[in-house]
């Protein structure tokens, strides 16, 4: 059989898929403002949702000149050299000139930037904490333990969106475990939680750079993580476990539906929950390639993140002032 | 850099078209496969099979993932395009002309393989599956049951129900040599 209806009907539905937007045009022209609006609207929401760890806005947007914003945070006396030092470092990093930090009386923060600059600094300001887990042996069940093979667990094969469950169960699963935290689903699941336990293989100390970049296979923005020396083998070894475990519980001859997954938290939200494909790595990934962030990302909300994490973490996220 | 790997809803949503064509060729051979099973005419399993992928393709922003998997979201436009097929007797291709898409012509070589999907994915590759999975798929896939109904009749949760149907879906794609 040599027939390549398959591959021809791919090609022809992406090539019309391709023009799509062209053919809509001419119809659309007479809500061409309204379209325009929608779309700043989208953009706008676009941010809040691939950033949602930081949606506060800073209170007192002081206008000095009108094309400036100064924005005040309140901080920690005892942290707020530090604070400012992270915050200059994403700023930069994120590309936003005539920025500057200072620190006042009392530990604020006082950041002054360009105005357009205003959803940059709201995404900066988060505390940048990232946390790598196994998944299977961290998302917590019920009775405050893991439970690797309970789908109504870990969700297979939707971690990170299906067996979420609400703030107060994850929060009161975590309060039984070592290290436990609650954190939010991924934000397919605006209101779900889950709860981890144990402590993260990789953390932001394994973490040398980050840096906005794009999919060479798919033209997807993304944010490629650069690992320090601890962290490539805290990464290798951890994919190598997950292959092997999705090897082992793997039923002969099928697919990957026993692959295992690891989940990267930023602040308190997962972010993406990548699986192994043990058939294609069986003994996990070289973590002296790096890893990356995936999905959902614009190339706005990813050099947004890589700057977040590009300097440290803050102390905590820096909240706004009034 | 490592490869990761994402899930249907990801590869739906992520907007890139590339994405949408890695979610086509996991679903494709079980989609000829599902319409050849009902129409027993290699023709129209081809016809219908792009018309859902059209429509699939045209709205998947508006696919809501807590609503349903991106597999059962895919499989409901496919029995939708069915009913209108059955109803109409005739293949309708709204969705192609709304995309631009040019007619695929369907060789005898490639109706010989759609076919062979039909006859060799729906039914052998099935009862290869792990039990809880097959009945699960052959109640909802080839039988059209909707998933309350199943999860009735089998004293089970919808929930459970749903992911016997994803997982066996997962494994007939990877067994029927789409891709990840």
């Amino acid at each position: 059989m040599s027939s390549d209806y398959i591959p021809r009907l791919r090609r022809e539905l992406l090539r019309a898929g391709a023009t799509e937007p062209s053919r809509w045009a001419p119809a659309a022209r007479g809500l061409r403002p309204l379209a325009a609006a929608a779309a700043v609207a989208l953009v706008v929401l676009a941010v809040v949702l691939v950033v949602p760890w930081r949606d506060e806005q800073p209170s007192r947007p002081v206008e000095t000149p009108p094309s400036t914003l100064q924005l005040t945070y309140r901080g920690e006396p005892s942290s707020a050299a530090d604070s400012a030092r992270v915050m200059r470092e994403r700023l930069a990093a994120a590309g936003v000139r005539d920025a500057s930090v200072s620190v006042a009386a009392g530990g604020s923060l006082t950041i002054t930037v360009p105005a357009a600059a205003r959803a940059d600094v709201a995404a900066l300001v988060g505390s940048g904490r990232i946390a790598i887990y196994d998944w299977e042996r961290s998302v917590l069940g019920p009775r405050g333990t893991p439970a690797p093979r309970d789908a109504d667990v870990t969700g297979d094969p939707d971690a990170g969106r299906s067996a979420a469950t609400t703030k107060s169960v994850a929060e009161g699963r975590a309060a039984r475990a070592a290290d436990g935290r609650a954190v939010r689903a991924l934000s397919a699941v605006p209101d779900g939680w889950f709860a981890l336990g144990g402590r993260p293989a990789l953390t932001n100390a394994d973490i040398q750079g980050a840096r906005p970049d794009v999919d060479p296979t798919t033209q997807e923005p993304i944010v490629a993580l650069h690992l320090t020396a601890d962290g490539r083998k805290a990464f290798t070894t951890l994919t190598r476990e997950l292959a092997r475990r999705g090897t082992a519980n793997a039923v002969p001859g099928a697919g990957v539906e026993a692959a295992q997954h690891f989940a990267i938290v930023i602040d308190d939200r997962i972010v993406s929950v990548p699986f192994i494909d043990f058939r294609q790595t069986p003994d996990g990934l070289d973590g002296a390639a790096g890893m990356q962030i995936q999905g959902g990302l614009t190339p706005e909300s990813a050099r947004q993140l890589a700057a977040l994490l590009s300097a440290g973490p803050l102390a905590a996220d820096l909240e706004p002032e009034g | 850099m490592g490869t990761v790997h994402y899930t249907d809803e990801a590869l739906l949503l992520s907007g890139d078209l590339e994405d949408f064509g890695r979610f086509y060729d996991r679903y494709v051979r079980a989609l000829l496969a599902f319409f050849q099973r009902r129409t027993s005419n290699p023709e129209v399993a081809a016809d219908l099979t792009a018309e859902t992928f059209a429509a699939a393709m045209v709205a998947r922003k508006r696919y809501e993932p807590r609503a349903a998997t991106a597999a059962a979201w895919l499989f409901a436009i496919a029995h939708n395009k069915l009913i209108d097929y059955q109803r109409r007797g005739s293949t309708e291709d709204r969705m192609r002309s709304r995309l631009g898409m040019e007619p695929v012509a369907v060789s005898a070589e490639d109706a010989e393989m759609i076919r062979w999907l039909g006859e060799e994915v729906a039914s052998q590759m099935v009862e290869d599956l792990p039990p809880d999975q097959r009945d699960a798929i052959r109640a909802h896939v080839l039988e059209d049951r909707d998933y309350a109904e199943i999860a009735r009749s089998e004293r089970l949760s919808e929930a459970t129900v749903r992911k016997r149907v994803s997982r066996g879906l997962r494994v007939l794609r990877d067994r029927a040599g789409g891709t990840r």
